[in-house]
């Protein structure tokens, strides 16, 4: 059974100049259109769709704009070039025929509290000498839901750890025992893993179980199963700006610029790696004319429908962690939770920031990975009328620099 | 709340391999990567040959291990026969050490870095490497030999974390006249030139130039694509030594080394600062302090291939970093991030490599002083204010410290060890010696204020501070901050990239002059 794609809205609104179009990020409404069905998905910071006007919703994409009427402003170029070289980072790309990945790590320039923006949160776990429980450090925590008006109210628990002189010359006494551990979470904030799958209830780290939403699950609301579903719809359906065919430098002509901007123009996260990437892979699978020949579309093929969320691993491969690191089962086999040592001594000496500390360490390789089931894809490019089908190669989802 | 948005050892002049001669020989042995024996004798870059004992029995053997509990030793009493040797050569050894962390084959990885001996590869084999603070406890080195121009595997070194003394034990292995027996000498004093640093500490700290991505002249695979170490490798080192130590199966990717050298340093610096509490004593109070404003060591960053990213160590030191989050909330990505993005190279360009930073061992110390309350955020931030935009290699801060130590040792200051209740005590008392310039003080009377200086090499700065003219210098940590994001930010452009270019290449030769460990630098320049 095959997916019917439909491709009706056009995004690239913010960037087209002398249509005179308004063009304002509006916090969405509760009544969203389901992506698939064409409309934009409100989910968290995903909220924070584009204004289409009423020519957005029409089935032609609603604007005629001719080809030379794209820009890509130049401070999104910037940007998005940039993400383009972590993308194809040397070595580490970001795409291929079976996955899609980034580290946990997110880019420089994410304030303190941001930390988080990559389909993986982090905090930390530490269990003090004598404490009856352990201190859960930099965890982010739901202060009040998104709104149609307001966007999320999180706050971020503290980073920093005041040990007191008895505690820090226990914890010296065994300076390589373990004290704490950093953790790396996939798990979707609307994701149950109860009804995920058999839940370890005895699992724990340092006590706290890692079956406990509030500590274990993300809970930025772009974070979530529903925007990563929508960020592929909408980077399907959504028609991206074209470049100019008589300049061949033109930016729209590149895969993942073109997406990027399109992510711009949609979510307003070309920040963020992993958006970037998953919308990169999305265009180009809708470029080509591709669909899931399983009962299910590519929206939720990519989104891990039915699983806590992305999986977590390494460079090296899926399932292999950085040394020190180790999943935590949060169901059977569940890989969206990663927990890494920390040492007493590491402990004490950068309890004041012991968040940073663990990006240091560890963030650049604990790496989200997207599984791309590439054996039930396929692709029929119509050239005619999709600007860039002509460049489909074989497996469009691993896109290339 | 926010809202979202050995070489080797020889002493007959033939190079690449030691003899046993006999029993209870002096043998010479070469120090590798340029080290020295005594820091101050020697230009950095030449090797003095230089002697360590071997014991002629097992007993002798027993003697000098005396309590030691690191697993080398431990091994060493199970392995060693009469005569003092070991059969079986380095597999032999690596398998009892292995037996005595309990950590067995499957367990062992191999790091390869192309050293400063002509590039020639040498490998660091370990034990329970997916256990990083354990495998923290063994290290096995095999440097290049000259003669074969494969790694040697009869003059290999091993280090062990010796917990009942909190310190590294070092072991140099040596050959003799049977090709399958090895002697070991005991600590010998050569291997201290080099990971003693420049203030050659007695304590062996493991030094690994690059600990961050994308490890240059590191193998970084699998995971990593290495760069320079691939470009670089030289041909017709991969002999049936090499090919045996790093095998396939084994070799590992420096990222999985990382983890295991940060857990040994925070073993070294745990170890150093626990002398806080013991009765003063003004070496162990200068030991603890020299880190502050000295270089001991160095480390090196390098753009992540040509992305235009790099570790921020390259920009600003961490030191200052962490104090700064130590003290307050701040309102810029510079305290969180760790690494930045300047102008990315061009097509005919080649990315920034092996910039030199302040010494993570150096760090780790400053840090371990901190965090227990030695010296406070707030006096650590007084000294990063200093020559801020040189977070490595500082003549002034470094100038501080020396003139300090002298004026203590010359007994031209009130400061008398026997005043203070611990060293902790008289290190806060050097530290304000310190932190004077020419009978001016460098502190102030708030927290929130600091006497900032960008550029202590600029003329007209260093001609106010030799007048002991500090007027105007002081600014608000806010203020303070503001500029170095600025700063950051102006490595952004064409400009910055050159400018940091420049500083690359002028830390570059700081580094090769004064670290013997220093690696080889491609495309330095002229150093003065």
């Amino acid at each position: 059974m095959s997916t019917a794609r439909t491709r009706r809205m056009h995004a690239a609104l913010g960037w087209i100049a002398g249509l005179g179009l308004a063009v304002s990020v509006t916090a969405c409404g509760d009544d969203s259109e389901p992506a698939s069905e064409g409309g934009t998905e409100c989910i968290g910071a995903k909220c924070d769709a584009v204004d289409q006007g009423e020519e957005g919703d029409s089935d032609e994409g609603g604007l005629d704009a001719g080809d030379d009427e794209f820009e890509f402003p130049a401070a999104l170029l910037e940007t998005c070039e940039q993400r383009k070289d972590e993308a194809f980072k040397e070595g580490v790309p970001a795409f291929s025929e079976d996955h899609l990945r980034w580290s946990c790590a997110d880019v420089p320039g994410t304030l303190a509290d941001d930390r988080g923006q990559e389909y993986c949160e982090y905090f930390v776990i530490v269990q003090r000498p004598g404490a009856e429980q352990a201190d859960v450090l930099g965890v982010i925590e739901e202060i009040e839901p998104s709104t149609e008006e307001e966007a999320q109210l999180i706050e971020v628990t503290p980073t920093r750890l005041d040990l007191t002189a008895d505690e820090i010359e226990a914890l010296d006494a065994d300076p390589a025992a373990e004290a704490g551990r950093c953790v790396f979470t996939s798990w979707n904030g609307d994701v149950d893993a109860c009804e995920t799958g058999y839940c370890n209830e005895d699992e724990n780290v340092f006590g706290i179980p890692v079956t406990d939403p509030d500590v274990f699950r993300m809970t930025f609301d772009a974070n979530t199963y529903d925007a990563a579903e929508a960020l592929v719809n909408d980077c399907m359906e959504y028609i991206p700006g074209e470049g100019d065919a008589s300049n061949p430098d033109d930016p729209f002509h590149d895969d993942f610029l073109r997406a990027c901007e399109l992510n711009s123009a949609i979510n307003e996260t070309e920040y963020r790696k992993s958006d970037n990437t998953v919308c990169a892979s999305a265009l180009r699978l809708a470029e080509c004319g591709c669909y899931l020949n399983l009962r299910t579309d590519l929206g939720a093929g990519l989104s891990q429908k039915g699983k806590l969320g992305f999986p977590l691993g390494g460079w090296e491969g899926r399932e292999i962690l950085p040394s020190g690191c180790r999943y935590e089962s949060v169901i059977d086999g569940a890989r969206q939770v990663v927990t890494c040592e920390l040492t007493a001594a590491e402990v004490v000496d950068n309890a004041t920031e012991l968040k940073t500390y663990c990006a240091e360490k560890y963030a650049d390789d604990v790496v989200v990975h997207v599984p791309v089931p590439a054996a039930s894809i396929e692709c029929e490019p119509e050239p005619d009328s999709e600007p860039y089908a002509s460049t489909c190669a074989a497996t469009p989802w691993n896109v290339t620099p | 709340m926010t809202h979202r948005g050995p070489a080797a050892v020889s002493s007959t002049g033939t190079p690449g391999r030691l003899r046993l001669r006999g029993r209870w020989l002096l043998i010479a042995v070469a120090a590798t990567v340029g080290c020295r024996d005594d820091a101050t004798a020697e230009p950095a870059g030449t090797c003095g040959e230089q002697d360590c004992v071997v014991p002629d029995s097992r007993q002798q053997l027993l003697e000098q291990l005396g309590g030691s509990t690191d697993p080398m030793a431990e091994a060493l009493r199970s392995l060693v026969d009469d005569d003092a040797t070991v059969q079986g050569g380095w597999s032999a050894v690596l398998n009892a050490v292995g037996a005595v962390m309990d950590c067995d084959a499957t367990t062992e990885r191999s790091f390869v870095v192309l050293s400063n001996q002509e590039l020639r590869p040498k490998a660091i084999v370990n034990r329970c490497a997916d256990a990083p603070v354990q495998a923290s406890e063994f290290f096995m080195i095999f440097e290049p030999d000259p003669a074969t121009d494969d790694l040697n595997d009869v003059g290999f070194r091993v280090v062990g974390w010796d917990a009942s003394a909190s310190q590294y034990r070092r072991y140099q292995m040596v050959p003799t006249d049977d090709e399958d027996r090895l002697a070991v000498a005991v600590e010998p004093g050569f291997c201290v030139s080099c990971h003693g640093g420049v203030a050659a500490r007695p304590q062996w700290t493991p030094i690994m130039n690059e600990m961050t991505e994308p490890w240059a002249q590191w193998n970084a695979e699998p995971g990593f694509a290495s760069f320079a170490f691939d470009e670089a490798f030289p041909p017709d080192t991969r002999g049936p030594v090499f090919e045996a130590v790093a095998d396939a199966e084994r070799l590992d990717s420096a990222a999985n080394l990382e983890p295991i050298v940060r857990a040994a340093l925070s073993r070294v610096s745990t170890a150093r600062v626990s002398s806080r509490e013991d009765a003063p004593d003004l070496e162990v109070a200068v030991d603890l302090l020299r880190p502050v404003f000295c270089d001991e060591t160095v480390n090196f960053v390098s753009e992540i291939h040509d992305s235009g990213e790099i570790n921020l160590d390259a920009i600003i030191d961490p030191g200052l970093r962490d104090a700064y989050v130590a003290v307050g909330s701040w309102p810029w990505s510079w305290v969180s991030d760790i690494n930045v993005r300047i102008e990315p190279p061009q097509p005919q360009q080649a990315p920034l490599a092996l910039v030199a930073v302040r010494g993570h061992a150096v760090t780790a110390a400053e840090t371990s002083l901190r965090s227990r309350g030695v010296l406070t955020a707030a006096q650590l931030l007084a000294v990063r204010a200093l020559d801020w935009t040189h977070p490595f290699a500082s003549s002034l801060r470094c100038g501080l410290f020396e003139d300090a130590e002298a004026r203590v040792r010359a007994g031209d200051t009130t400061i008398a060890g026997d005043d203070y209740a611990d060293n902790a005590g008289l290190v806060a008392a050097l530290y304000a010696e310190t932190m004077t310039l020419s009978g001016a003080s460098l502190l102030t009377d708030d927290e929130q204020t600091v006497v900032a200086i960008a550029d202590a090499d600029d003329p007209a700065v260093a001609e106010a501070l030799a007048a002991g003219d500090l007027a105007g210098l002081s600014l608000g940590l806010d203020a303070l901050g503001e500029q170095i994001a600025q700063h950051i930010a102006s490595f952004a452009t064409p400009a910055g990239r050159q400018a940091l270019l420049d500083e690359r290449n002028r830390r570059g030769c700081i580094a090769v002059s004064r670290y013997p460990v220093a690696p080889i630098i491609a495309d330095l320049g002229a150093c003065a």
